[in-house]
């Protein structure tokens, strides 16, 4: 499967995120989501990260949006008081579906950079020096926040801290950690960043940043993903106008 | 080996360092300065926290290689064949074995052209025969074109390998470093914490179906010994303490310990404490004072325990400070064992503890841990270091394809 060039990745992500942000019926979004972003999630391979990020995510924000303007305000935000119960609703359920396309369109887009071409991909779209250090650390942090997570569960183990590996236990073991695991995770990004700096490794515009480095083209893939977004933001666009 | 002193290091041609002294004789603080004098071209500091110049961008090895390389492919080849480094590309860099990470970092060094490359006591994590091949292969970046500097603390296990190095012996300097002290072992850890033997029959495990790497380890551990669990790197040694602690489960085989059949993974901790050979991965609280009380908290409540613990270990200096403000790697190393010493396992496996320490620290440590044992903790130790080796006197047990060879009673 050919994969789509740095710039086309990046316009793919603003155009989709553009029709996320000018939609404003939840029908629109909510189409949207289940005919594009869900196929597109499972043949890429990241639906179970986005099922995660659902879950995780967006269904806390989207409870809290209709406890508030759903019930406890009764009314879209401007309105009065228990004015409009429904629009209420109604821009909870728009809120929540533009957080979800957003989140999808990040992660279809953005998330799916092969980390081997995660340096030339961000140089493509105009990153330099500093930013793209900040650029480089942004995305290898959530893995290092992995491997960091186990590392503290093995330590806590090995002292004896952890009395089982029963679900609920490791659950419990998350709540001390979470202080610890953030400043791992920052401590080892900070010196990498360093260690990169020292290294002057994106320095030389030829640098070399994959073992087989990849020539784009755009193929079957990028240009049903281009007729899929067009459709997408015509559709947002129509829903707005109309 | 020709003596210098630091201001008389020439740095204009390539020329390797070998900078010697004890601990906080400010070895590390010379490496960062001679490297400081390479500022505009590349330079790699590798310190002992490996980790921290693996990328994290390269998925595989091979990409982590590929990342700014300057060299040609079959000069890459050359140097990793020098090196003895038999990683498979396609291996995530993160799940390497510690020594493994050490070549790569330096194979990476050598691949990116560096002008200067800074080795800060990690060729202490390499095996005897790799870091004779790892000597070997800083001649051929010296003649590549590169300056190295050395912090060795094993130098003189393979004084002949520097033969054509420069040596600078840093002055003792600070008369106030924190030293280790055997002091009083009572105190150290649970008085009647006495272990019961250790039966390994035909364990099995790996980390992918159908890819064992420890394929029939079958061996019975006394306590009040201390044993030597030798290996090459990536021999699958890290991973067996990992079985018996109780991190991993293993595919098949059982665990005794005395007349019990043990299921470590249920209870992981509770028989075997285990002293990882980075630090950095077994701290986890926010405090010295804290972490060693996390494990003295098992049997003792007196708050003086802990006050005696961290003077034997020259951390009382730094009770209050967070484990990771304090930048010695040294003392870090010796809050993870002292933390794990002060466990109430009563089976002990430390992998590398000496790993940062001068040759006096090692010293004490070794007789630490012969006075633990003498309790009647089992102690088995991880180690590539023949000099801290010969002080234990211990039973060796060898890792080989997968299966343990013993020796030595």
């Amino acid at each position: 499967m050919s994969e789509p060039s740095p710039l086309l990745r990046l316009a793919l992500f603003l155009l989709a995120a553009t029709g996320a942000i000018l939609a404003s019926s939840p029908l629109v979004l909510g189409a949207g989501w289940i005919g594009i972003a869900v196929p597109l999630a499972i043949l890429t391979g990241t639906a179970i990260a986005h099922a995660r990020f659902l879950v995780i995510v967006v269904t806390p924000i989207a409870v809290m949006l209709f406890v508030v303007w759903g019930w406890l305000i009764g009314a879209p935000p401007g309105a009065g008081h228990d004015s409009d119960r429904i629009a209420g609703i109604l821009f909870a359920a728009t809120t929540s579906l533009r957080l979800v396309v957003l989140g999808a369109a990040a992660q279809l887009f953005l998330l799916t950079i092969p980390r081997s071409q995660l340096t030339s991909t961000l140089r493509a779209w105009g990153l330099r020096g500093d930013l793209l250090l900040a650029g480089l650390a942004t995305f290898v942090f959530f893995p290092e926040l992995r491997v960091r997570a186990d590392q503290i569960l093995t330590a806590r183990m090995a002292r004896g801290l952890v009395p089982d590996l029963r679900l609920t236990t490791r659950i419990r073991q998350i709540a001390p950690s979470l202080g610890l695991l953030f400043t791992l995770a920052v401590r080892a990004a900070v010196n990498r960043a360093d260690h990169w700096a020292e290294q002057h490794l994106f320095d030389d515009e030829d640098t070399v940043v994959s073992e087989h480095p990849i020539e784009y083209k755009v193929g079957a893939v990028s240009a049903i993903l281009i007729g899929l977004v067009a459709i997408w933001l015509v559709a947002c666009i129509v829903s707005r106008v109309c | 080996m020709n003596t210098v002193n630091a201001a008389q290091i020439a740095t204009t041609h390539p020329t390797t360092v070998v900078l010697d002294g004890m601990n906080f004789s400010g070895r590390t603080d010379a490496l960062k300065k001679l490297l400081s004098q390479f500022s505009g071209k590349r330079a790699s500091f590798v310190p002992p926290e490996v980790d921290h110049v693996i990328s994290g961008l390269g998925a595989t090895v091979g990409e982590e290689i590929q990342l700014g390389r300057r060299r040609q492919k079959d000069e890459i080849d050359a140097f990793t064949a020098a090196l003895q480094m038999r990683v498979s590309h396609s291996q995530n860099p993160m799940t390497l074995s510690g020594g493994e990470k050490v070549q790569l970092a330096i194979l990476c060094a050598y691949a990116r052209g560096c002008a200067a490359v800074a080795l800060d006591v990690v060729l202490e994590q390499l095996d005897p025969r790799r870091r004779e091949a790892a000597i070997g292969a800083i001649r051929t970046m010296q003649e590549a074109g590169a300056s190295v500097f050395v912090v060795d603390n094993r130098r003189s296990e393979t004084w002949e390998c520097y033969a054509d190095a420069q040596l600078v012996t840093m002055s003792d300097g600070a008369s106030a470093r924190p030293r280790l002290h055997t002091g009083t072992i009572g105190r150290l850890s649970k008085p009647d914490s006495v272990a019961e033997p250790l039966s390994i029959n035909r364990l099995r495990f790996g980390y992918q179906r159908g890819q064992a790497i420890l394929h029939d380890i079958q061996v019975t551990l006394l306590p009040g010994r201390v044993y030597h669990l030798s290996g090459e790197n990536g021999t699958g040694k890290s991973t067996l303490a990992k079985l018996l602690v109780g991190r991993l489960q293993p595919w098949s085989g059982e665990i005794r310990f005395g007349e019990v059949r043990s299921q470590p993974w249920r209870q992981p901790g509770r028989h075997v404490a285990y002293h990882f050979q980075d630090p950095d991965v077994q701290l986890f609280t926010t405090s010295v004072r804290s972490e060693i009380e996390s494990s003295t908290r098992q049997w003792s409540r007196d708050p003086g325990t802990v006050s005696t613990i961290a003077r034997q270990f020259g951390l009382a200096g730094v009770l209050g400070r967070h484990p990771f403000e304090i930048d010695s790697y040294v003392l870090r190393k010796r809050l993870a064992l002292a933390a794990t010493i002060a466990c109430s396992a009563p089976w002990l496996i430390l992998d590398e503890p000496t790993l940062g320490q001068d040759d006096e620290s090692a010293g004490v440590i070794a007789r630490i841990i012969d006075l633990l044992a003498s309790q009647g903790r089992g102690i088995m130790v991880i180690s590539h270091s023949p000099d801290f080796i010969a002080r234990l006197n211990p039973s060796y047990l060898t890792l080989r394809n997968g299966v343990i060879l013993q020796r030595g009673g």
